[in-house]
């Protein structure tokens, strides 16, 4: 599924998540499942969940580190792509 | 007043019963760990947690024997090491919540930092106080991250630290940890 730039998504409901020692933990509740992430992705982590739109998640990211613009990009999609196949993610439906 | 004969062959009787008891338990203690072995694996949503029953009812001295008696067994090297804490733990779960103790499993993760594998922990709890543990896991995964509605706490635990493989509070739960595990707790007395 393809990631648009003026898509949200949030975490899935069996997800719970807590900064611990400034530092982003995923859980899985059901299977159990701890997920931890590098500094790109707990800031990409961050921003989907205070409800930043892809498009935003990018700028942060090009603000915050330095990569390419296309970097940033990819970056950020992969890791959505990432989340969504291990059931993590998903988009939130536009109001 | 029971007569000397009377008495010998109640004791007799509660022998018999301890014994079936026993066989009982340690036939029940292997299917959970088979299936834990073989199906659960590390699958927490596979996890069949048993409800606080009276299953295993019989005096508080003898409890405290089976549950010595299997946690030593299930400490046996022949069982692997891997995971060792988790099969353990399930296990004495469901013993203990037979017995009407309402015990809930914790389950610490934290990772050594960069590449490195992660570790973690499995051990049991009864009101939030750590049962059955030679240290306290909460020194070295103090984070709790969420509870499920079926009594099974998440933990993060801290980063690789030498101090925390030292134990540094050196903090060593009751030595006697399983006769206490019956002892009635602020003032009330723990279902039989």
């Amino acid at each position: 599924m393809p990631v648009e730039p003026d898509a949200t998504y949030t975490h899935t409901e069996n997800i719970t998540w807590r900064d611990v020692n400034d530092e982003v933990v995923v859980l899985d509740l059901k299977s159990g499942e701890y997920y931890t992430m590098n500094q790109t992705g707990q800031c990409i982590w961050r921003a989907l969940m205070e409800g930043k739109t892809v498009d935003q998640v990018k700028d942060l990211v090009l603000e915050r580190f330095q990569v390419e613009k296309d970097k940033a990009l990819t970056d950020v999609e992969e890791f959505i792509s990432g989340m969504m196949d291990k059931g993590l993610l998903y988009r939130t439906e536009k109001l | 007043m029971l007569s000397e004969k009377e008495k010998a062959a109640k004791a007799f009787r509660n022998d018999i019963f301890n014994l079936l008891l026993i066989i009982r338990i340690l036939t029940n203690s292997l299917r959970l760990l088979i299936s834990a072995k073989l199906y659960v694996r590390s699958r927490i949503d596979r996890l069949k947690l048993t409800p606080v029953t009276t299953k295993y009812s019989t005096d508080k001295a003898t409890k405290a024997k089976i549950i010595k008696g299997i946690d030593s067994l299930l400490a046996m090297p022949v069982l692997g090491s891997r995971r060792r804490c988790f099969y353990r733990s399930y296990v004495l779960f469901h013993i203990l919540r037979n017995m009407g103790l309402n015990v809930s499993l914790n389950i610490g993760m934290r990772h050594m930092g960069g590449n490195q594998y992660s570790r973690g922990h499995c051990w049991l709890s009864e009101n939030d106080r750590t049962i059955l543990e030679m240290f306290d896991p909460l020194e070295v995964y103090p984070h709790k991250l969420n509870k499920t509605d079926r009594d099974i706490n998440f933990y993060m635990g801290l980063k690789e630290d030498v101090n925390l493989r030292r134990h540094k509070s050196s903090f060593i739960l009751q030595e006697d940890r399983y006769s206490n595990l019956f002892q009635p707790k602020f003032g009330q007395e723990v279902k039989a």
